[in-house]
Formats: structure tokens, C-alpha cells, sequence
């Protein structure tokens, strides 16, 4: 009896997609650790979360919007326009808290934009983050005329590359949004309502869930959580320039669909994306820590992704399968 | 033994909850034309489906000219020789009414190319083999929706089928296009092609079919000439299962208030409803009886502020109220639960307690904060309450039965203490001892004071637990039948109606 419960126990645990993400970490620390001990180092372990930290602040916004199925393809872009307002107004002297204060302000009013016309404008996500991608890296690159924005004063700068006991400030900031959104994903109702309209926006509706608020306030989020990411980021290297960010969508979307979520809503979590992030980047730092060929970088990439796909598509046939075979044996019986 | 065209030998299809067809087996010979009836959800369309090659059957076998075949897709069907024509037309909009037409059998040159010359030919011969005073070249956007219908049909036919299934064809016709069909359909049927006729219209079956199939509840009840049988007939055996009390008693006596709780005053929507009147009152059941299609559940989704009336009134306690939305209906105490329990009503990968929740999200937070305790808790009650068989409050609702899916879609409705329920279809595709449960908590609830709106499709269970009976047909109120002298025939006349009257209310919309 006890063990039964203890097995049920288990395989609650491992039908957690967070569970396989884990432990695959895990391996990849263990082999890794025990082939090259600079790997677990501080000293690389640090310089690893640091190239994480901005990915795990968008990742923050994008998981619950991915869970409410929607998309969003032009964060990089809103990192990149508000991080450049806000270090030009560092440059123009304005107080670090009122930078903060413009680069997130400017991050909520992108967000909010594509948030409007994705959820009460009922057009494509996919296609209005494309757009708004172009339009927004495009006012940078209209406005600084290709030229980067560097001479930042020390106290913007403090901002990325200051250290609490030996931490650089940014992974810190990291630290607290991914353990604050774990903690709050599934707790606070705003949140919970993700999971509602992801698994069934029609339900939903019916529900009394107000999905289109929803929708557009989960944007802003986004919005702000990609300006957050962009003051760090220009504060970090002392410098805007257009390309800053760039291709980072798509490194936040894979991590986040390797930790779990789906395209069609319904399924993700911090947790998830922070260890589907780390393993991307883990892989990376491997690499070079064993002077790997690091073209084959992309390519590793897209197979971590691919194989997250093929995983989540197993479960799924499995799970439907499942389904039907209680449901016929339940039948049979009833006859 | 002769053989049929087509036939099915003990054809069964499962799914899960339900099922739909059980031990079916029905010949089609050649040069007849072969009607089937039977009420909503009796496994008409399963059959269809199964024999347009888009499900497979999960016993028995098809076989054609006595030959055993397996259709792996519906191509293969085709290929076969059967050609169906769904209800939900397959058209494309914008493109020409003879390029719909032969979509899937285009006349080629020898060089591979469209022969575009000849598709129009082909056309204008087919429309004038119906007589339709119609230019191929028109798009089918342009068509009313009666000529498109007979476009989709002439699609099938250009296929020239050894077997042609037409499911529910007439719903949106006039005398005139349901004229021409019918010539089409002997014309055919003298050509010795066989013809399956899906139809809710029986007087349709009378006029048209040589041979009747009736299924019920999955299974094929019996096979009837139609020369031999009439309407009554084929009513009693659609209906007739034996009445054991599965519908359960109300203790009457409660005192029904003058004033209804909900009142609709000529309520209207465009190309839905058109003036329904409409009472309902507490400690009452009324239900909104009516084929498919005939505007019940609009009616209700805009009681439930889901569509905007374009006229009239929504009187709700007394005073008229603007719903704009579900929020807005929540909060006034109307509940709503959809017929559509797969894509409306559950989050299927998600557990009972996760359901439960979906409408209650605000009451059982603080600050905020979902109350996981709370939640639990409500799941554990509600599963005790309502009888759910399952392993727990985190058991996923797709793998429990259809008839527990239903209990807990009911009991998140009920559960929130409405004073107007509003259930759509409570009943359909679950079993009867689900059923029955259902039934009871619907008594209880009336019993309790509460104000009970239902749409329902099953004539026993109107007849059997409704205090009032609102049928709708096309589009608004045909009559309101008190509960106590309505029987199956007067609700099915309403319901029906002649073709003529029919027509008449459709040239009002």
C-alpha cells in the first residue's frame, strides 16, 4: 500500500515536464563538472548567470503570456528602444530614477500598443510583433542615426555592473523575478487567469474571465519587464548600440518552450524557463570551455528546441491514448 | 442472399463518454433512395462520418457491392464511389461557382494545365441539368445561401458517385430549390445511383425515400417501406425508449410569483432571433424547446450578454438590464452552461479543481492571492455532492466519463448560487443514470426557489421536466405549450412546422 503511494508519489513528481528539464540540467552539470572543473567554478558559474540575466528578466514576461497563448516577436526590439531612451536620458544628465522611471514607462507603452491591437483589434499576434519589431528598432536606428550611445554617467552605469558580496547586481535582479513570478505564477489570480484562457479561451469567456484585459495587461507586463531588461543591459556595457538585444526573442521563446510551454497556451512555468534558459546557455558555455567549434552553437540550439517539441508530443499522443483506453474500458464494462 | 450497393455489418463507433454507434447494421441497395431519422445525438452523423471515411469504425465492417473495403481517409471513399455532402458547407467564397464544382475533378489538357474551356462547359451543363439560371462564372459569395447549397451538392454529384449521402440538404432551402433537388435526387436515383437522406423533416423522408432506417441512442432501431409507415410511426420509434422514471418528481406546490424573474420583450438579433417574448419564473423549469438551429441558444447567449440584441428588451428582477457581457451576467446571478461541454464548457487538460475554479476566481482569492485551501476544498465537496466518480480533486476532467464531465461543468454553475440557471442541453451524450442525476438536481433546485432555463433537444425529457414549454421555430416563439396538456406531437408540430410556414418566417428574416 505504502508503496504504491510512494510509486504514485514518483511518477507524480516525473510527469512534471519541469521534472525532465531538471534532471537534464542536472546531467549536463554533472558530466560537464567532471570532465572540466572550470565549469563549476564560481568564476564561470557567475559569468554564466550574468549572460542569463537579461534573458531571465524577458523570460519573466513572456512565460505568462505564452501560457495565455499568445506571442510576442519584437521584445528584443522594446529592450533595445527603451534601454537607449533611458541611457540618453542618463547622458542628459537626468537622475538615475528618473532614467529607470522613462526606460520602463517607454517599455509599458510598447507593450501596450501591440497589446491593444493583438486583443481588441482581434489581429494576429504573430504578425503585429513583427511588425512593431521593425517599427520600434527602426525609431532607434532613425533617431541615433546608426550610432551607438556610449559616456554614460557612473550612476547609470552602477546599475549593471555594481556588486552585492561578490554578485553583479543584474544576476540579483534575475534572482528576484524569477523567484518572485515562480511564487506568483500560479498564486495570484491575474496570473492564474493565464491558464484559464490558454486551456480554453472560449470557456474562458464563458467563465467571466475578462480575456481581453487580460490579454493586453499581460503585454504591458512584457513591456516593462523588456525595459527593466533593457536599462540593465545598456547599463551592463556602458553603451546602446541598434543591434543591442537583437535575436533575443527567439532565445527567450526557445528557453521558455524547453521549459515546458506550448504554443497553444495553457502550459509553462518560471521554473521551467529558467532551467530550459540555463541549459541552452550551459550547452553554450560548455562548448567553449572545451574549445568546441562554436559555429555548431545555432545548430545546438535547434536541436535542444526540436527535441523539446518531440518530448511534448509523445506526452500528448500518450496521454491521448490513455484517455481513450479508460474511456473504452469504462464503455465496455457499462455494456 | 442479394447484395447491397453499400452496407454496413454491425458497424460500432466509441468515443470517449459516449457510444455513438452501436452494432449498426443497414443495407443500401442500388437505384433507392434511403432515408435515416432520428433525434439529435442518435448517431446519425457518426454514421456519416464512418462512411465518408473520417472516422474509422472500432468494430464492424463496410462493404460495397459485398465486398469487405477499409477506408483509410476520406479519399479513399471517394474513390470508392461515395460522395457526401455535409451539412457545414466546403465552398470557397471568392472563387466561381463551376470552379467549386469541380474542385476535386478539374478537366485537365494534356499538357497538365487546368482545361478551363471545358470546366466552364462542363458547368453551364450541370446548372442547366437543374435548370438553375445561373453564369458558372459567378462567385458563390454572390449565391443565396440555399442556391450555395445546392452548388455543394452539385459538387458531389459531378464526381459521379455510385453512392451519394446528403446530410440535413434542405435546412436553409425554399420550396423552389427543395423542388429541383428532388428532381435531382430521381433523376440520379433512376440512373441507379443510391442516395442516403439525412432529415430532421419527416414529411421531406415521406415524400422522397423508398426506404426508412430509424436509429436511436447509437443503435438502428428498424427499417421501414415508406408506403407501409407514416409520421406517427416514425416519431414513436425515434422517441420510444421505455419510459422508466429516470426524470424524476418535483414536490409541487411552491407558489409561482406573478412577476417573472427574467422577461424578454420582442428581443432581436440580427440574422439569429427576431421578436421573442419570453417568461421565466423562479421556483419554475422552462424550457426552450426546437430543432437546431431553430435560435434557442442565441436566445440564451444573449441573456448571458455573450451577443448584443439589436431590439428589444431584457427585463432581469423587475428592471430592464444591458448585459454586455458574461462578467456583467455573473453578477446579476445568471449562470450559463454551454451544450458544447468539449470546446466551450471544460479545460479538458486540466483537473476537476482547476475547473471548478473558473468562474469563481474572484471569490476565492484574498488580496489577490488564489486560495489553493479553499479551492481544494470546494473540489472535495463538489465531487461528494454531485456523485462524481473519479480518483480525486486533481483527476483530469478528459479522462472522466461524459456523464461526469457534465456534473462538473453543472456543479461549477450551480455551485455559485445563481438565481436564473441557464443549461443548454444538460444532457446530451451522457448516460442515463447521469441523466437522471441531472434531472433530480434540477428538481432540487427548482424546488429551492431557483429559476430554470433549458435548452433541450430531447422531446421526453421537455416533455417530462419542464413546468413550461417555449418551442422555437426559425428564428422566434412558435407557441408556448403548458407542460401539463403538451405531448409529443404538438411539440414536434411546432417545431417542425409545414415547409410552407417555414418559408414564410424566413422571408421575415
Amino acid at each position: 500500500m505504502s508503496k504504491t503511494k510512494l510509486l504514485d508519489g514518483v511518477k507524480k513528481v516525473t510527469n512534471q515536464r519541469e521534472f525532465f528539464i531538471i534532471a537534464l540540467v542536472a546531467v549536463v552539470y554533472i558530466v560537464a563538472g567532471s570532465f572540466n572543473e572550470n565549469f563549476l567554478s564560481k568564476g564561470n558559474q557567475l559569468a554564466l548567470l550574468m549572460s542569463v540575466a537579461t534573458l531571465l528578466v524577458l523570460g519573466v514576461g513572456v512565460t505568462p503570456l505564452m501560457i495565455a497563448g499568445c506571442f510576442d516577436m519584437s521584445i528584443a526590439s522594446i529592450l533595445a528602444l527603451s534601454g537607449g531612451l533611458a541611457s540618453s536620458a542618463a547622458i542628459s544628465g537626468w537622475p538615475t530614477w528618473a532614467c529607470i522611471a522613462l526606460g520602463l514607462t517607454a517599455g509599458a507603452l510598447m507593450g501596450a500598443f501591440n497589446g491593444f491591437f493583438v486583443s481588441y483589434g482581434e489581429m494576429p499576434a504573430f504578425v503585429v510583433t513583427l511588425a512593431t519589431k521593425n517599427m520600434f528598432r527602426g525609431l532607434l536606428l532613425a533617431v541615433t542615426q546608426g550610432h551607438s550611445l556610449v559616456g554614460f554617467p557612473a550612476n547609470y552605469t552602477a546599475i549593471g555592473q555594481s556588486q552585492i558580496l561578490g554578485i553583479q547586481l543584474p544576476i540579483l535582479f534575475a534572482a528576484f523575478f524569477v523567484i518572485i513570478g515562480a511564487m506568483l505564477l500560479k498564486r495570484l489570480r491575474f496570473f492564474r487567469q493565464c491558464f484559464f484562457i490558454g486551456g480554453n479561451e472560449k470557456a474562458a469567456k464563458l467563465s467571466g474571465i475578462r480575456v481581453k484585459r487580460t490579454k493586453f495587461l499581460l503585454y504591458v507586463f512584457l513591456g516593462i519587464m523588456a525595459g527593466f531588461a533593457g536599462i540593465i543591459t545598456t547599463a551592463r556595457y556602458g553603451s546602446c548600440m541598434t543591434t543591442t538585444g537583437e535575436n533575443m526573442e527567439l532565445s527567450v521563446i526557445t528557453g521558455t518552450i524547453i521549459g515546458g510551454a506550448s504554443m497553444s497556451g495553457g502550459s509553462g512555468s518560471i521554473v521551467g524557463m529558467f532551467f530550459g534558459v540555463l541549459l541552452m546557455t550551459s550547452v553554450t558555455n560548455i562548448m567553449n570551455l572545451f574549445g568546441a567549434d562554436i559555429f555548431w552553437q545555432t545548430f545546438i540550439e535547434g536541436i535542444a528546441l526540436f527535441g523539446a517539441i518531440c518530448l511534448d508530443q509523445v506526452t500528448k499522443m500518450n496521454r491521448n491514448r490513455s484517455v481513450r483506453r479508460e474511456a473504452e474500458a469504462l464503455l465496455r464494462k457499462q455494456r | 442472399m442479394s447484395t447491397y450497393r453499400l452496407e454496413t455489418r454491425g458497424l460500432s463507433k466509441i468515443f470517449p463518454g459516449v457510444v455513438a454507434l452501436n452494432n449498426v447494421s443497414i443495407g443500401f441497395g442500388s437505384g433507392e433512395v434511403h432515408g435515416i431519422v432520428g433525434e439529435n445525438g442518435a448517431g446519425k452523423s457518426t454514421l456519416i462520418m464512418t462512411l465518408a471515411g473520417q472516422y474509422k469504425p472500432d468494430e464492424g465492417e463496410i462493404r460495397i457491392d459485398g465486398e469487405k473495403i477499409v477506408f483509410k481517409n476520406a479519399q479513399e471513399a471517394q474513390a470508392n464511389g461515395i460522395s457526401v455532402v455535409f451539412q457545414e458547407l466546403s465552398l470557397v467564397p471568392n472563387l466561381s461557382i463551376a470552379e467549386n464544382i469541380f474542385t476535386n475533378n478539374q478537366p485537365m489538357t494534356k499538357l497538365g494545365m487546368v482545361d478551363w474551356k471545358k470546366l466552364w462547359k462542363m458547368g453551364e451543363e450541370l446548372l442547366q441539368s437543374l435548370q438553375l439560371d445561373l453564369n458558372p462564372h459567378t462567385p458563390v459569395q454572390m449565391l443565396s445561401s440555399a442556391k450555395q447549397q445546392l452548388v455543394e451538392i452539385l459538387k458531389a454529384v459531378s464526381l459521379k458517385p455510385r453512392v451519394l449521402v446528403l446530410d440535413e440538404p434542405t435546412s436553409s432551402m425554399t420550396e423552389i430549390e427543395i423542388e429541383k433537388l428532388f428532381s435531382l435526387i430521381r433523376q440520379l436515383k433512376d440512373e441507379g445511383c443510391t442516395i442516403i437522406y439525412i432529415s430532421h423533416h419527416l414529411k421531406e423522408i415521406l415524400a422522397l425515400c423508398d426506404t426508412v432506417s430509424i436509429l436511436k441512442d447509437g443503435c438502428h432501431v428498424c427499417d421501414a417501406k415508406v408506403e407501409d409507415i407514416d409520421e406517427n410511426f416514425l416519431i414513436s420509434k425515434m422517441v420510444g425508449r421505455t419510459v422508466d422514471n429516470i426524470y424524476g418528481v418535483r414536490h409541487s406546490g411552491r407558489i409561482v410569483p406573478d412577476e417573472p424573474i427574467l422577461r424578454l420583450e420582442n428581443l432581436s438579433c440580427m440574422g439569429k432571433f427576431h421578436n421573442v417574448n419570453l417568461n421565466v419564473y423562479e421556483g419554475q423549469i422552462t424550457t426552450l424547446s426546437g430543432l437546431v438551429g431553430s435560435g434557442r441558444t442565441e436566445v440564451c447567449q444573449c441573456i448571458f450578454g455573450l451577443e448584443q440584441p439589436f431590439e428589444g428588451k431584457i427585463y432581469y428582477q423587475g428592471k430592464e438590464r444591458i448585459i454586455k457581457n458574461p462578467q456583467d451576467a455573473i453578477t446579476l446571478g445568471i449562470s450559463y452552461m454551454t451544450e458544447d461541454r468539449k470546446n466551450e464548457g471544460l479545460y479538458l487538460h486540466e483537473s476537476i479543481a482547476f475547473n471548478l475554479s473558473a468562474n469563481r476566481l474572484r471569490t476565492l482569492s484574498k488580496f489577490g492571492f488564489i486560495r489553493e485551501a479553499d479551492n481544494q476544498k470546494l473540489a472535495e465537496n463538489i465531487i461528494k455532492k454531485y456523485n462524481v466518480s473519479c480518483r480525486g480533486p486533481q483527476q483530469t476532467v478528459e479522462t472522466l466519463s461524459g456523464g461526469n464531465q457534465q456534473k462538473v461543468m453543472l456543479a461549477e454553475w450551480v455551485e455559485i448560487m445563481p438565481k436564473l440557471l441557464i443549461v443548454d442541453e444538460p444532457t446530451r451524450g451522457i448516460d442515463v443514470g447521469a441523466k437522471s442525476e441531472i434531472y433530480n438536481n434540477l428538481h432540487a433546485l427548482a424546488n429551492q426557489g431557483m429559476a430554470i432555463l433549458v435548452v433541450s433537444s430531447d422531446l421526453l425529457e421537455v416533455l417530462n421536466i419542464s413546468d413550461k414549454i417555449v418551442v422555437m421555430n426559425t428564428g422566434t416563439v412558435a407557441g408556448v405549450l403548458d407542460a401539463a396538456e403538451a405531448t409529443e406531437e404538438s411539440v414536434l408540430r411546432l417545431s417542425a412546422g409545414t415547409l410552407q410556414a417555414n418559408q414564410q418566417k424566413v422571408g421575415v428574416i
